[in-house]
């Protein structure tokens, strides 16, 4: 069986700071969120996640950009990269990179649930056509996803996965496993189409994207919920889960 | 009841040719002692790319030199991946009767549609597709081996008029089974008069209700084939030793280890959403959200109706599974070579002895 061999400390450099987990939900309403699978480029699949987490085969990623109109934390924007792996036997998505357009938000997500949120302006556009997502770092984009030929589909096939995000914490670096909830008001699949992917400006360079997988546009609520685990980055999630509270 | 073996060739990382090459002679030698023990049928599955998982990407050929090594035992295909792009459903056929030939009529022949982006991606596989074509597979499939010429226009092949040859020895046809994982394809199977092929490790209960479902609904099949097989056979994992407390020592090594290649395989469900895909593959039904939400600490403990454990155990859990209506088990034996070969057969040869005769004493 594969798990990671990333050194936990060098990926903790850049990880946020948690002082006090969530013990409350954060309920974003008018969400709109293009999520994308592609398949990625095998070399590095070990280099890039923990020893905590496994691999999948083939490797792959989730890109996911969404907006809220409205929150606790006001309305907000995220973009995030997650690697699809597996914690124990759960399947989770290791969170490599986070952009967050919304500074209260941004601080929120961070604090709170260890999202690794940097400030981007952050767009999605639904359209018949295909929903489309721009993410722009200082003015150039760095993601530039789209949605092709979007079919209906039920919320019943949609299955969403919970991340695994790398944060300090006064115990040490933990994975928080943050869990979120949807209520789908309307979803589409379709074959997703990269126009642009920086994986240097997107938090890791060694993500090279090779085959598409598919791609799904959804409005909706959605739920961030209090965290229950966090787990030791450098351990099996058999031996290093926590609970919390 | 039936006892069949069950064979994913998983083979341990870090790969090596001569680990892959221990799996296939390991497997080979359970099949020749299963022969001389009774078990029914060896059964290999079909899959491609699973790395560590399952190294059984041409199971035809595996289950020849099984058939060749031995003189009862049925070979089964457990089951052949009924998707074009995988498989032509001509060259199905073909590779069937010629197994069928050469094993002296000893073949079951499973059907499948793959579950795993790792498979169908591979092969650029729409997986939106896959039960259509499993459907106009296992309608073909009869006719060719039985019609002299068979032409086929469908949905997702199609071909012209030609002489298929050779035909199976088993008159009309070998029997033909579904793989079940997901809820609804015993429904599947019994509507169309075949065999209910569990490979998922599914709870009393559900399995309960799954083989009256199929017992109620196959009583009014459309049959695909020329003859209904209305069996129904369920998946277990088997170590049986004196001591209870080893049994489930190397027995629920094998038991987690299977567990957890399984839950590492990218199910097409988990990235591609698609009402073709209900159920996180061999994982029971049900399990979604817990897969979700639960302590990524857990492990999977081992539940009831397991045979891994003393001969009296193991009785006591066949006996449930033949109360519910089951018609034959179909055990793993090994994973990733986690329980030594010696061990295997020892376990074997302790159930054919002490476990086998309890079934055929109550069958008689």
């Amino acid at each position: 069986m594969l798990i990671g061999t990333a050194d936990p400390e060098a990926l903790a450099a850049d990880a946020p700071y948690v002082t006090s987990l969530a013990t409350e939900p954060l309920v974003c309403r008018g969400v709109e969120l293009l999520q994308a699978v592609y398949e990625v480029h095998s070399a590095a699949r070990l280099d890039l996640l923990p020893p905590a987490l496994h691999p999948v085969n083939p490797p792959a990623i989730t890109l996911t950009v969404l907006t809220a109109r409205e929150s606790e934390a006001g309305p907000f924007a995220l973009a995030e990269t997650r690697i699809v792996c597996r914690s124990g036997v759960r399947s989770r998505g290791f969170q490599v990179s986070c952009f967050v357009q919304g500074a209260a938000a941004g601080r929120l997500l961070a604090d709170r649930w260890g999202f690794k949120a940097r400030a981007a302006e952050i767009e999605v556009r639904p359209r018949h056509l295909g929903t489309t997502a721009v993410v722009r770092c200082d003015g150039a984009p760095v993601l530039d996803l789209r949605m092709l030929h979007p079919q209906a589909i039920s919320a019943a096939d949609v299955q969403f996965t919970d991340s695994m995000q790398l944060a300090r914490t006064a115990a040490g670096h933990r994975l928080v496993q943050v869990e979120r909830a949807y209520s789908i008001e309307t979803v589409e699949r379709g074959r997703p189409s990269l126009r642009v992917f920086d994986g240097a400006a997107l938090g890791e360079p060694r993500l090279r994207p090779t085959q598409p997988v598919s791609a799904l546009a959804l409005t909706g609520e959605l739920t961030i919920r209090p965290v229950r685990y966090v787990c030791r980055a450098d351990i099996s999630a058999f031996e290093g889960t926590e609970r919390v509270g | 009841m039936k006892f069949g073996i069950f064979f994913e060739l998983s083979v341990p990382q870090p790969l090596a040719r001569d680990a892959e090459m221990k799996t296939y002679q390991d497997a080979l030698e359970q099949c020749r002692l299963a022969d001389e023990l009774g078990f029914t049928t060896a059964w290999a599955v079909e899959h491609h790319f699973l790395q560590e998982y399952s190294h059984c990407s041409a199971p035809e050929v595996f289950l020849t030199a099984a058939a060749m090594s031995t003189e009862r035992i049925r070979v089964g295909h457990g089951g052949v991946v009924c998707v074009p792009q995988i498989n032509h459903p001509i060259r199905v056929a073909e590779r069937a009767a010629v197994l069928d030939i050469v094993s002296g009529g000893r073949l079951d022949v499973g059907t499948a549609r793959a579950s795993t982006i790792t498979e169908l991606g591979g092969f650029r596989a729409d997986p939106d597709s896959t039960k259509i074509s499993w459907d106009e597979y296992v309608h073909v499939l009869p006719r060719l081996w039985t019609e002299e010429r068979t032409a086929y226009e469908g949905t997702t092949f199609s071909f012209p008029e030609r002489p298929v040859v050779p035909k199976p020895v088993q008159d009309p046809h070998p029997p033909l089974w579904v793989t079940v994982t997901s809820p609804g394809t015993e429904r599947d199977a019994a509507d169309r008069g075949i065999g209910c092929l569990g490979v998922a490790a599914a709870s009393f209960k559900e399995q309960e209700a799954r083989t009256a479902d199929y017992r109620k609904r196959v009583q009014q099949c459309d049959p695909v084939g020329a003859v209904v097989n209305d069996q129904v056979a369920t998946m277990n994992y088997l170590f049986c030793h004196e001591d209870d407390a080893v049994a489930s020592r190397i027995g629920g090594a094998m038991f987690t280890g299977f567990g957890l290649l399984n839950s590492h395989l990218l199910w097409a469900r988990e990235v591609y959403p698609t009402p073709a895909y209900r159920s996180l593959g061999n994982l029971a039904a049900g399990s979604v959200a817990q897969i979700r939400h639960d302590d990524p600490g857990e492990r999977r403990p081992i539940p009831d109706g397991i045979a891994i454990g003393s001969p009296d155990q193991i009785i006591k859990a066949i006996g449930i599974w033949e109360s519910i209506g089951v018609d034959a088990i179909n055990f793993l034996l090994n994973t990733t070579d986690l329980v030594p070969q010696e061990q295997v057969l020892a376990s074997m040869r302790l159930f054919a002895a002490e476990v086998m005769p309890h079934f055929e004493k109550e069958a008689r």
